[in-house]
């Protein structure tokens, strides 16, 4: 196993492919959905393979889905006998593949996303929110436990943004620091994830951070975000926002260094450009407040 | 207070929600769990994604359909054929033909886009060269072609469009009734493709089926005389190693 993620990175996006296959982006890690490289061959694994030959790479996964209530995609197997046997195997490969995944990359970090993307059949390919009740909980935690047993490591979570809220239900941050305390896995903070979740609910980010388990931060993410008729949404598609910047601060005074990155999927600019965003995480720590 | 739902049940009202859109089922959603207006987002959030994807996988069909009629055709399938694999790069198997009875020559081109992207993330082989042939006892052999392969018969001359489409040439007049079988396969790291004539389907799909070299020859023979079929034989094999189509021998 690779060494822990630590420095400023990128997400590494189709566009900027070239820049990291030789090793000539200044940047101290990649990050790469995991689910585009879960593939049996060609061109997308080799071109990860060439550039975790120069950098350290995190996995970030969207499908697990720790928040389905019959089980991440590879619990299904044994719990759900109605399905039709092509969906049965399809769903129980996920982990699988992802242990094959990390097996051949040796990645310095394995994340996923604290919600659900479908039951039964159907899978919507959206990070779904959780209701975040004890029984929830129980199924998140249960499906940290299995994936973590399956890759054999320690994974990070992602607080997801969010755009509703339930009824009845306890706050993320509470909801975050049990899934952390049960299941001993990491959190991956993602500093606009708060600042949206928190401006869409009505709430101070800085008392949202504050009740997040901080020391289990292994990597912070930071994005842009736009706005959307009910409120903020996560679109990773523009610069990140200077209130995000200066949460950013905030928390990295809490925590110390921790691997920060930039995620940028749309509207991507120049991989120069998204160097020079990064510069401004290399220099927050001594950013005004 | 509103009642917690188990979470089943509220994934499940959640996942109705999402697929069929309806506004009596999302009041319903709403009033039952007091979620706001910010559902919208996921709802919108769906359907935008998987919209992307299919058009993400058949390029060349958006390019022939038009913008707006490739996303009604989607937004059709999207209702028809909810997803259900982990990876979104399986949404839409059943596109290809959802586009049929409307325009053969989008399901063509929807299909060869399809096979393209299979076979661009296929297994690894590295082809045998002709060396390799001397070691081969032919009474027992069976070609087994490189994993990353895919035939797909089409109705039209799809394959002409979906070339000068890629490459931004005058893109032919559309003939229906030009039926073939495509193979399409990867040079390296790049997909490639060309029509197959009968014998080498023949060939192909029994050898696909285990079939031995030497068996496939003496049906062949059926068919012609025996030295004919063991020359037209022995020709798809030289073109195929040519081509980098064979991974080995069992």
């Amino acid at each position: 196993m690779s060494d822990p993620l630590s420095g400023f990175g990128l997400g590494m996006r189709r566009p900027h492919y070239a820049h990291y296959v030789t090793g000539e982006a200044p940047v101290d890690f990649v990050e790469v959905i995991s689910e585009n490289f879960m593939i049996p061959g060609g061109r997308p694994i080799d071109t990860l393979s060439r550039a975790r030959a120069h950098y350290p790479v995190a996995l970030h996964g969207v499908s697990l889905s720790v928040g389905s209530a019959d089980g991440p995609r590879g619990d299904y197997l044994d719990r759900h006998d109605y399905l039709n046997r092509h969906d049965y195997l399809d769903r129980h490969d996920y982990l699988d593949r992802l242990k094959a995944l990390v097996d051949r990359i040796e990645p310095a970090a394995v994340s996923d996303h604290l919600c659900w993307t479908g039951i039964g059949a159907f899978n919507s390919h959206d990070l779904l929110p959780v209701p975040l009740t004890d029984e929830a909980l129980d199924v998140v935690c249960r499906a940290i436990d299995r994936a973590q047993t399956h890759l054999k490591r320690r994974m990070l979570f992602e607080n997801p943004s969010s755009y509703i809220a339930f009824p009845g239900t306890m706050p993320e941050w509470h909801f975050l620091s049990e899934m952390v305390r049960r299941t001993g896995c990491g959190l991956l903070l993602d500093v606009n994830n708060v600042f949206v979740s928190a401006t869409n609910h009505g709430l101070d980010p800085l008392a949202w951070l504050d009740g997040l388990p901080l020391h289990a931060v292994g990597q912070i993410h930071l994005a842009g975000h736009s706005q959307g008729e009910h409120g903020l949404i996560d679109t990773h598609d523009a610069a990140v926002d200077p209130a995000v910047w200066a949460l950013y601060a905030e928390t990295i005074r809490r925590t110390g260094p921790v691997a920060t990155m930039i995620e940028r999927d749309g509207n991507i600019p120049e991989l120069g450009e998204l160097i020079d965003e990064l510069a401004l995480a290399r220099t927050a720590e001594i950013m005004p407040v | 207070m509103t009642a917690i739902v188990p979470l089943a049940e509220l994934q499940r009202r959640f996942c109705a929600w999402l697929r069929e859109g309806d506004e009596d089922v999302a009041a319903r959603l709403t009033e039952t769990l007091n979620v706001g207006a910010g559902l919208s987002v996921y709802q919108n959030a769906y359907r935008v994604s998987l919209v992307e994807a299919l058009c993400e996988t058949h390029r060349r069909a958006a390019l022939w359909l038009g913008e707006a009629a490739f996303e009604a055709a989607a937004a059709r399938y999207i209702d028809a054929e909810p997803p259900s694999s982990w990876t979104i790069d399986a949404y839409g198997a059943g596109f290809p033909a959802a586009l049929r009875a409307d325009d053969p020559v989008a399901a063509d081109l929807a299909a060869i886009d399809r096979a393209v992207g299979d076979v661009f993330v296929g297994a690894d082989a590295i082809p045998v060269s002709a060396a390799a042939l001397a070691e081969v006892d032919w009474q027992t052999a069976v070609i087994r072609p490189v994993p990353a392969l895919a035939l797909v018969p089409i109705q039209t001359n799809a394959d002409a469009l979906w070339l000068a489409l890629a490459g931004e040439e005058t893109v032919p007049a559309a003939k229906n009734g030009d039926t073939a079988t495509l193979m399409v396969w990867r040079q390296g790291f790049e997909p490639v493709m060309r029509r197959a004539d009968p014998v080498e389907c023949a060939i192909l799909r029994a050898s696909l089926a285990g079939i031995g070299f030497a068996r496939i020859c003496e049906e062949l023979a059926d068919e012609s005389d025996e030295a004919d079929a063991v020359t037209r034989a022995g020709t798809v094999l030289g073109r195929w190693i040519g081509e980098g189509l064979i991974a080995d021998f069992a």
